[in-house]
Formats: structure tokens, sequence, C-alpha cells
């Protein structure tokens, strides 16, 4: 079994940073970079790349927050939404994959760009996204809130009420795999879409898995629609390449 | 005009001005009237509650009580003599009947005043009420002696480490702490309050000279020569008793000492260091954990424990309560001053010692202990314990600042099946390792335990005769201990008294006079919980416990022999 | 050199700002969680702030965390339902030293409930050490040591002593008109039964009943427009005090039972008193009135009012057994309530909501379950003190009358 550590907390005088809002941050800045870097090998301009990145981010924080207001508990929010943001402002983390893609469309849309051109963009996004997450996730088993059932088996952490499951530790762990996956499958040229499908479906279907273990009523629906986002990317990455297939094969019948 | 604003109109600024001011006087009024907590009046030194035998207020002593609104925000104290009924507006009444004396406060706060007892305050139940700038608190009832002395403590709680002077030279009469221990035969100056009335007023100096109650200590259980007993002439309601700590007085860190007058009335029980060259004390009981509790260190501890007790008090039928617990906890202790602690702080073998307290000892209102605190250690996970009857974690399931949690029970007479765990035989305890202690393995043994002669026999225990336990069986290497706890549930008081058993001894006598301030069992034994428990500390079971991070560690069995009586 | 647009440039300030916002707030672990009890974490159940903890799978109740650093005063519920805001722990008590000079003025009383005072755990103090015992599946067999209940009819004019397993009348006797309520001395020998009389109020009666012969032995008339309702014995079994329920001039009238003498009158009480209790030591009687706006608390040595407790339309008073908790049943709001008072600086600590209209109230041996007779809805209210929780059940039929079988 794993030791278990309280959370890092950096005092600087009145100010006190937690590890989990450290490697937030950090998250965003290595995961910025790194989809900077590849929109640069792919030919698209930084400046645009940051843009839309940036709406992603920004929407996709606002779609955490608001999520976790929203769904924590709907009734409440219902009957008082002013009570409900004070008293459940926070982060959740389907919440956030969806505001991030709906932020991303629409930037294309007002950007009057294609779809083929906002999958290009996304599938940008989504391959930077493991190595990013992962960052992030070390984060939650830092801090520990995603306890999971108890169990004694080796990958279970030592809480201190007892041996149980961190589900954070085991995302982190999946994710550093799935981020070394998409680095030896990128030695290849892929479809545009191919990461974008891949990371929804992969990942939507371990996180349907991993609510197995969560020590709370399965949420199952987070992964679910992350694996049906995954198969509508991965629907559309097929229709362009049959669309794309028949362009060249229409181009020597015409040369 | 509209009929409101004519109604206004017809308010004059005067009356309405006056109106106010009335309002938020009664308002004030009924807000601000002085309050004393119910039971909340005690010996200032001693603090026994009402409830008790001796927790009544000697004529001439000092008292304290304690409520809300009763004095100035500013406290005020009295400073010079002759000392006055009326300290900042404060006044206080005892009244019987028709007869209404003053008491004469000499420091008064809005939570605490502290007061003397009129020499010639009448005697029997009264009633207390304070007045404070003409404000009346509610009566509070008080039971007013001719003497009961309280030792003042070190700690000011009425428990622990006495005040008590070392007399060295006129000069130099340091307090009696750990580090300066007391000699056989030195002379002791002990300070208190509640020898009795004296003549001539409470208001002036008193006078020095012996008081006329016959006045006795005992130190160890031993007595001890006193050479003055009566008034300091220094201060009014302050008793000086001066005694010599006899030549076979036990030694240790924390020897019990009280006070006996009239031949009846038992002071508070408070602890004094001893040690045959002065200096720093060494305690004889627990040792190990003494030391580390006076020069600070790491200890842990992994332990377990049986209770049995036979309960035929207040039941239709006797029956057995037998209940296994297991407890560990890693301290880091820091020297103090006057440590303290009653689980800790036990006196040297062959004694006794008693506590007592406003609550119940048995539920939620635990001992006061010492400063400072000390800072839990960090063992990691739950430790896994295995024995004969199979494994089990020691998962925490009571909380506290210890590990302890329950590993099976049985009550006879098939109202819970058997499912005890700490039956005899070989036991390892296995610790995983946490943050600051590290993980270990340690062995110990849980005999066959002894078996109490004369449990049965135990139904009425008369308060005033000495009161012996018989046991046999059990190991050459056991340390036993005595418990007996007396709860008066309507009055809210407790009392307990705890023995240390010389080694090797397979009987023990508690002396009358830690029976005497337990309270009696009532009529109806539901409103009482007393009970006298042989507690075996199993000395197989006592082996070290070795880990990173800690000085000192140990693993322990303890037998828990109960047995439920009427204290009479 | 590239040109950042205005767009850009403010996405950038988002950015920073949020990223700032996530390093010096974000911890994922909320004021409630993890932050001061490693493994435990506190929320609010019935507006009280719980400490709970993961037992396996099941989040469950406990009372303190392992440094025993858990103090529910710590907590607020009140501005929030569903997440306790931290208030901050008091200080602890100074160090204190007794001199020569004289007494310690700062020395006060021990505090109670300091986690550091005391190294063994709670329940080990619990005496004597009793596990869990599950509650017996049927019901006991009957029991010649099981006790009888007296019970007044009040439109019969009569008082019943009924045995409880079985239950079967065993006497009825006629008293004076209107009996109201019925105690009993501690020694079981005599009942005392308060009659209200004419309802024009010109007086009633205390009758005394001799519970070994089932006799009547003496009707006490009251003096002329003296209306007894509330009743309660004192504890050695000497006095009786009898509450006049009226208006005009209502008193709490001081009976020597022995000599079935009225001793003293205590004027100027609530009026309308009628649930009389006194405190187990005997020391304080307190009286509810249902038509009262005030709870009186009465001083027995010295016979005066001691405190007015502002509790309005009170029914009935119950205490725990060492008598530092008060338990007042009142029908001021809908649904009725249960007020929680520290006895020692009357302060209200907390409610629980019961039935409507609540009438009697009764504490169990071992202070764990209260029980609450709701006459407006013809439900019983069970409040478990040690789970902090209430069940009301509706029992089919009007209640009236409570009494704990020991």
């Amino acid at each position: 079994m794993l030791p278990y550590y309280p959370q890092p907390v950096l005092h600087l005088g009145p100010l006190s940073i937690h590890a989990f809002g450290a490697l937030a941050a950090l998250a965003v800045l290595v995961g910025g970079r790194a989809i900077l870097l590849r929109a640069g090998r792919c030919g698209i301009p930084a400046q645009e790349m940051f843009q839309f990145c940036a709406a992603i981010y920004l929407c996709a924080l606002a779609g955490a927050v608001l999520a976790k207001i929203v769904l924590d508990d709907f009734p409440a929010f219902f009957l008082d939404p002013v009570h409900a943001f004070r008293a459940n402002l926070g982060f959740r983390s389907f919440g956030g994959i969806i505001g991030g893609l709906m932020g991303g469309l629409l930037w294309c849309r007002f950007r009057k760009m294609s779809l083929w051109e906002a999958l290009r963009r996304l599938d940008i996004v989504v391959y930077a996204l493991p190595l990013a997450w992962m960052i992030g996730r070390l984060g939650c088993t830092l801090a520990h809130d995603h306890r999971g059932i108890s169990s004694t088996s080796w990958l279970a952490v030592k809480f201190p009420e007892g041996p149980r499951y961190d589900l954070g530790l085991i995302e982190f762990l999946f994710l550093i795999a799935m981020t070394v996956a998409f680095r030896l499958l990128d030695r290849r040229p892929r479809p545009i879409g191919f990461f974008f499908g891949l990371y929804g479906v992969v990942y939507g279907g371990f996180r349907i898995w991993l609510d197995t273990l969560h020590i709370q009523p399965l949420r199952v629906y987070g992964g679910a629609i992350g694996v049906l986002i995954g198969l509508l990317g991965w629907t559309a990455m097929l229709a362009f390449e049959r669309s794309r297939l028949h362009q060249v094969e229409a181009a020597p019948a015409a040369g | 005009m509209h009929p409101r604003s004519r109604l206004i109109r017809s308010i004059s600024p005067h009356f309405a001005l006056r109106l106010l001011l009335f309002g938020a006087f009664l308002g004030s009024a009924f807000a601000q009237l002085p309050l004393i907590y119910n039971r909340s009046v005690y010996n200032a030194a001693s603090f026994l509650p009402a409830g008790l035998p001796s927790g009544a207020i000697a004529q001439g002593s000092i008292f304290s009580l304690f409520g809300a609104n009763l004095g100035p925000s500013q406290t005020a104290k009295a400073n010079s003599f002759p000392l006055g009924t009326n300290l900042a507006g404060v006044t206080l009444n005892v009244i019987q009947g028709s007869t209404t004396v003053s008491a004469i406060p000499v420091y008064v706060s809005p939570s605490q005043i502290n007061a003397i007892m009129p020499s010639d305050a009448p005697l029997g139940a009264a009633a207390l009420q304070v007045i404070y700038n003409n404000a009346r608190s509610n009566m509070s009832p008080v039971r007013i002696t001719n003497n009961a002395f309280g030792i003042f403590t070190a700690l000011g709680t009425g428990l622990g480490p006495g005040v008590l002077q070392n007399f060295v030279t006129a000069g130099n009469q340091p307090i009696n702490a750990p580090t300066i221990s007391a000699q056989p035969g030195q002379t002791i100056t002990l300070w208190g309050t509640g020898l009795g009335p004296v003549t001539g007023g409470d208001n002036v100096p008193p006078p020095a000279g012996n008081l006329p109650v016959q006045t006795e200590v005992f130190v160890g259980g031993v007595s001890a020569k006193v050479v003055y007993s009566g008034r300091t002439p220094c201060c009014s309601g302050t008793d000086q008793i001066v005694f010599q700590v006899p030549a076979n007085a036990p030694q240790g860190c924390w020897v019990p000492v009280y006070v006996r007058t009239a031949g009846t009335t038992i002071s508070n029980v408070v602890s004094i260091a001893i040690a045959s060259s002065g200096g720093t004390c060494t305690n004889p009981t627990l040792p190990i954990i003494s030391s580390s509790f006076l020069n600070g260190g790491k200890l842990g501890a992994a332990i377990v424990a049986r209770g049995i007790t036979l309960e035929d008090i207040g039941v239709t039928a006797p029956v057995n309560v037998t209940a296994d617990y297991h407890l560990s906890f890693g301290f880091t202790l820091s020297g103090a001053t006057f440590p303290f602690n009653p689980a800790i702080t036990l006196p040297p073998p062959g004694t006794c010692t008693v506590y007592a307290e406003q609550g119940e000892l048995m539920n939620t209102n635990p001992l006061p202990g010492s400063l400072p605190p000390p800072t839990s250690l960090d063992f990691g996970p739950p430790f896994l314990l295995t024995g004969p009857n199979g494994s089990h974690m020691l998962n925490t399931t009571f909380g506290g600042p210890v590990r302890a949690g329950f590993l099976g029970g049985q009550i006879s007479n098939n109202i819970l099946p058997d499912s005890l765990f700490l039956n005899p035989g070989s036991y390892s305890v296995t610790g995983f390792g946490g943050a600051d202690v590290g993980a270990f393995m340690t062995s110990f043994t849980i005999p066959q335990p002894l078996t109490w002669t004369n449990q049965t026999q135990l139904v009425t225990v008369k308060r005033t005769q000495p009161l012996t336990l018989a046991w046999a069986g059990g190991s050459s290497s056991d340390m036993n201990y005595i418990v007996g706890v007396g709860e008066d549930l309507p009055s809210n008081s407790s009392a307990v008294f705890v023995c240390v058993v010389p080694p090797g001894a397979t009987s023990f006598t508690v002396p009358a006079d830690m029976l005497a301030n337990l309270p009696a069992t009532r009529p109806n034994p539901l409103q009482s919980k007393d009970v006298i428990y042989l507690i075996t500390a199993q000395g197989p079971s006592i082996q070290s416990l070795k880990a990173t991070g800690l000085d000192k560690g140990a693993t322990a069995s303890y037998l828990i022999n109960g047995k439920t009586v009427v204290f009479q | 050199m590239i040109h950042l647009t205005t767009t850009t440039k403010l996405m950038c300030a988002g950015i920073a700002l949020s990223l700032g916002w996530i390093v010096l707030e974000a911890c994922d672990c909320d004021e409630t969680k993890e932050d001061n009890y490693p493994g435990f974490w506190v929320t609010c159940i019935g507006n009280k702030p719980t400490l709970m903890t993961y037992s396996g799978n099941n989040a469950t109740v406990v009372s303190t965390d392992a440094a025993g650093a858990f103090n529910p005063n710590d907590w607020d519920c009140s501005r929030d339902l569903s997440s306790p805001q931290y208030k901050g722990s008091e200080s602890s008590a100074p160090f204190q030293t007794s001199t020569p000079g004289g007494p310690s003025p700062g020395a006060r009383p021990r505090a109670a409930g300091a986690p550091q005072a005391a190294y063994v755990p709670q329940r080990l103090r619990d005496l004597p050490f009793t596990p869990n015992v599950p509650p017996p599946g049927a019901p006991p067999p009957c029991l010649s040591t099981y006790p009888d209940v007296i019970r007044t009819n009040h439109n019969e004019n009569t008082v019943s002593r009924v045995s409880t397993c079985p239950f079967t009348a065993k006497a009825t006797l006629t008293v004076f008109a209107n009996p109201l309520q019925v105690a009993v001395t501690p020694d079981g020998s005599t009942a005392l039964v308060t009659s209200f009389g004419s309802l024009d109020g010109s007086g009633g009666a205390v009758t005394l009943i001799n519970l070994k012969s089932n006799q009547i032995t003496q009707t006490v008339m009251m003096p002329f427009g003296v209306t007894p309702n509330g009743l309660a014995i004192s504890p050695d079994g000497t006095t009786a005090y009898i509450g006049n329920f009226t208006n005009a001039g209502p008193s709490i009238l001081v009976m020597n039972i022995a000599s079935q003498m009225i001793t003293a009158t205590i004027p100027n009480v609530v009026p309308y008193p009628s649930g009389l209790t006194l405190t187990p030591d005997g020391s304080q009687l307190w009286v509810a009135s249902p038509l009262g706006t005030e709870t009186d608390v009465i001083d027995t040595l010295s016979q005066t009012l001691e405190f007015r407790l502002n509790i309005q339309l009170a029914t009935d008073i119950a205490f725990n057994s060492t008598g530092t908790r008060a338990y007042i049943t009142s029908d001021v709001n809908l649904p009725g309530q249960v007020f929680v008072v520290d006895t020692a600086t009357f302060q209200t600590l907390s409610t629980y909501n019961v039935g409507n209209t609540p009438a009697d109230i009764t504490m169990s041996y071992g202070d764990q379950w209260l029980v609450v007779n709701n006459s407006g809805d013809n439900t019983i209210s069970v409040i478990d003190l040690v789970q902090n929780s209430v069940k009301t059940t509706n029992v089919g039929g009007a209640v009236s009358g409570i009494a704990f079988v020991h």
C-alpha cells in the first residue's frame, strides 16, 4: 500500500499556496505551451491558436465552476441560486470539458471557420490534454479529494481513516500511460480528429470504469458523454477522410 | 392630516426622549442583571463541588463564585486594609431566613468574584446574592460549615501540585516542584483556606496563631508533624500550615498530600515532590513515562485492555459486562514546571490520591490536565493485531487524542453473545509507519488473569472505614491499581480515588480518608454511578516497542475488573 | 516581433487573473475537508456542526477526530446550512499560580471537555464499559417488578392505578372535581393529585392517596380561589409544589406532605403555571405555562424567582440526570418545539422540531432519549440526543401523559 501525505502547503505570510492550485496553474501553462508548439508545426499562427486556446480555457473554467454550483445540489440551486453560488464554489472537471469544448466551437464559429478547421484545432488541443490533465490530477492526488472504496490492494493509499483507493492517483497513472501512448501514436501521420476521438473514447471509457470505484454513488454520465463526444469526433474524422480520399481520387482523373 | 402624522405630532420630543431612555434603561436592566451560574460557588483553593462531603464553604474562608454581569468590566482587587463589604459597586449578601450578613469581596470581575465568607456567617444551608450597582442577582444556594480546608494548587484547579514552599532559609523558600523536591524532614509551608473562623473581624489583618480546629497533614498517607496551622498575617482568609515531611514518607514526584480537619473533613488531595537529596525527583510509578513527562521526549504505546464488570446495583438481575478494547498513542511531550496529568502522574506505590470535579467523570467531563498539552505523533494507518483468535485491524472508533476502538464484547444472561478477542495467548502488533513514527513489529503475551477473591462480597462500602481488596493468581511482574469512582448525578459531582499497589502484593487496603469525599449513593441507585476497579497491567505483556521516531515505546495488556457498589 | 491584438491582451489578462486565483485560492479541500482534520470533515446536520469520516465505504458521524481537535463550537451552521463556517477556537485557560500573597484571582473552574486533558478515550470512561447491545427483537416478558402507572381521568373525576405489564386497571378512586396532575413521592408510598375544582374558579383541592392500600388518606382543600394544576414533589419526598392555575394572582403553593399544611406561597409567577418540574437535586423549580409569555425558574431554598426565561407557551420540562440541561416543550411555533437550555447560564442552546402542540416530555435513563407527546396532531416524537435526530410517529389517537418504565 502507498503512504498518505497531507497536501503540501506553502505559507507566505498571510497567503497559503496549496499544491493543488499550484499544479492546476502549472498544468495550464505546460499544456498551453505544448499546444502552441504543435500548432506552429501544423502551420497555424501562434496568436490565432492562443486566442482559440484562451477561449477554450476561459469557457472551461466557467463551465467547471458552473457545473459544481448547479450540479452539486441542483434542487438547492433551483430554489436559491445565489446561496448555491456562495456555498458550492469550486470545480467540476466534467463541466470543464463541456465548457471548453463549447468555447472552442463557438470561437471557431465566431471566426467563421469550417468544421474541418475547428476539428483540426481541437485535435491539436486534445493531443496536449493528457499531459496537462496529468499534472492537474497530480494536484487532486495530493489533495485527496477523490476517495475511492476501501481496499487493501497494493494500489490503495493509507488514508487516516483506513486504506482505500485514491481515484486521483489512479487517474494520474492512467494519464501518464495515455501521454506516452499519444507520443508513440504521433510518430505516424494521423487523420484530423484522430486524437480528438481517441481521447474521448479512451478517457471516457476509463472514467466510466473509475466511477465504479468511487465511494459516493456512481456518476457514469460524465464518462459516457466523453465516449459519445469521442465517437462523434471519429465520425467526423472518418467523414473528412472519406471526402479527402474522394478529392485525391478525382484529382488525377481531372489531370 | 393623515391620522398617523396626527399621532406623531401629538407626541412631544421630550416625552419621546423620556420614553426612549426608559425603554433603554428597562431593557438594559433586564439584560444586565447579575447572574450567578447554577452550582458555581466553590472553596477558592480546592474547587470541590458542593455535592461532595467537603464541598461546603467554611466560615472565614475565601470562596469563588462564577456567573455573568457580576461586576465591572475593569477588574478590581482589594488592595489595603481595612477591607470593605463593597468593592467597585459589588456587594454580596449571605441570607439564611431572616439573617443576612455581608461577605467581603476581594476580587471582582464580570464573570468571577472572590470573597471572604464572614466568620459569623450562619451555618448550614444559606443563599448567596450578588448586588452590583443596585442590581440584584438570583439567589444561589451555599452550604456553610465551620471548617472545610482547601489547598491552593500551582495550576489553580484544585488538583495536582500544591502550593507548597520548601523551607531552606527565611529568605529562601522556593515553591516545591519536580525539579525542586523536598527532602524527608524538611519543613514545608502549605497554603490554603478554610481552617475556620477568626475573632476580631475578617476585614483587618488576621492575628498569627494556631486556630482551634484540629488540623492534621498526611504525606503519602503518613501523618506529618504540624508546626503551625492558622491564618497568615498578611492576608485575610488565607491559611498557612507548616509541617515537616515525615522521614518515612514515600518519595516520588507526585506524593499525595492532604489535610484533615476536626478529625473528619478531608481537603482536596494535592501532590508534593520528595527526593532524598532534594533537587530533581524520580517517580517510582511508571518511571519511563514520568521521566518523559518531566524532561520531554517522544513516547508511544500500543495497549489492549479487557474490562469485566460485575453489575449488581440498580439492575433487576446481576450481569457481567465484558468488553475488549485497544488504544494506542504517540506523543511528543515537552517539560513543564508543574507537569500533571491524572492518567500519568500517579502516586508512589502504597499510596492513594483523590481527584474530584463538578461534572460527570464517567461521561464527557474529563479531569483537567497540565500544560503544555502534548503533540500527537503520526503512526500512519491503524496497527494490525494478531493473536489466537486471528487478526484485527485496530481501527479508531472512539476518537480523542488516542486511537482507540472496540474489539469485542459479551454480556451475560445471553444479552450479548461472545465476540471477545483478547483471550490469553501470544500476540503481535504491526505498525506500518507514518509521517512521524516508522514501521514496527513487536510481540507480547496476555497471561492468565488474576482472580479478585473478595469481589462478590463488595456490595456496601462504608466510607468511614478502610476498604480491603484481595486477589490471587496473576504474575509477579504485574502492576496493580485500585480505582474507585463515585458520581452523584443530581448534583453533577464526581470523585475518584486512585491507589497504586506495591509490587508483589496480593491485597491492598484503601484508607478511609480516600473514601471520605466520595458522594454517598442515593436511595435511587439510578441517580448514582459507583464502581470499584482492580486494574492490572499484566507483567508479561509489557514489552518494549521500538520504532524510529520514538524515544520510548511499549506494549501492554490491561485487565480491568470492576464491581458496582453502594457507597454509604 | 509579434504584435498582440487587443483581444489577445484581454485574454492574457483574464488567464493571468484566473491562474492567480487558482494558485492562491484553490485547494480542492474546502474548509470542511482534510485541512483541519485529516481523514474527517465537518458538515451541518440538523443545523449543527457534525464531524464525519468514512468507515469503510460509509460516511459516518463521529464525535471527535484522531487528534481530538474538533470542537463544534468552532463552527457555525446558522448562515449556511450546507457548509459550516469556521469561527476559530477559544483560547485555553491561562496558567495561574497561587502565591503566598493571597489567592489567585484568575483561578476559575476547570473547563469541561478539554481534549488534551485526559488520555483515556471517552468510551473507556463510560463505565461500566458497556458495548453496544442491539435492541431485542421481541418485547420482553412481563415481570412482577414492572411498576404501575397512576393516571387522572379528568372528565370522570377519578384516578386510576394501572399495571403496565400486562396493562390492566388495578384500582379507580373518585377524587375532587376535575383532577389534572398526579405525582408520587420518591419512596412510592403516596400519590398526590391536584384537582382544579369547580369551573367557576372557587377553588380546588389536593388529594393524598396511600399507595399501599389504594385508599384516599386526605383531601386538602385549597384556599378560596386557588385552583391547583401543576405539581412537583421534592427529591426527599417532604415537600410538594403546587401551581395555582390562574391569571389573577398566579402563585406556587409549598406544602409539607407529612403535615399536609401549606407552609409558603411564592407569588408573582408566570400566569397559569402548569408544568412544574424540579431539577434532579431539588434546588430549583422550573415553571412552564401553556398560556404564558415566559418560563420561570424558582430557587427552592429562598423560594424566590431566580430567572425568567423568554420561552413562551411552554407546557412541560424535563432535565438530564445531572440537571445541566433543561428540555422545554413549547407551542409558540408550528410545528412545536423543544428548547434545550443550559441550566447554568440559562442560555438556549438549540431547538428540536417535534409535532404540533407538544405537551408532555420525559427523559429516559441514561439521558439518550426524550419522548414528547404532541397533543395537536396525535403524534409522539422521540428525540435521540446522541444521534441528534427526531422521529415523529402518528399513534392514531389523542395522547396525554407519559412516563418511562426503568
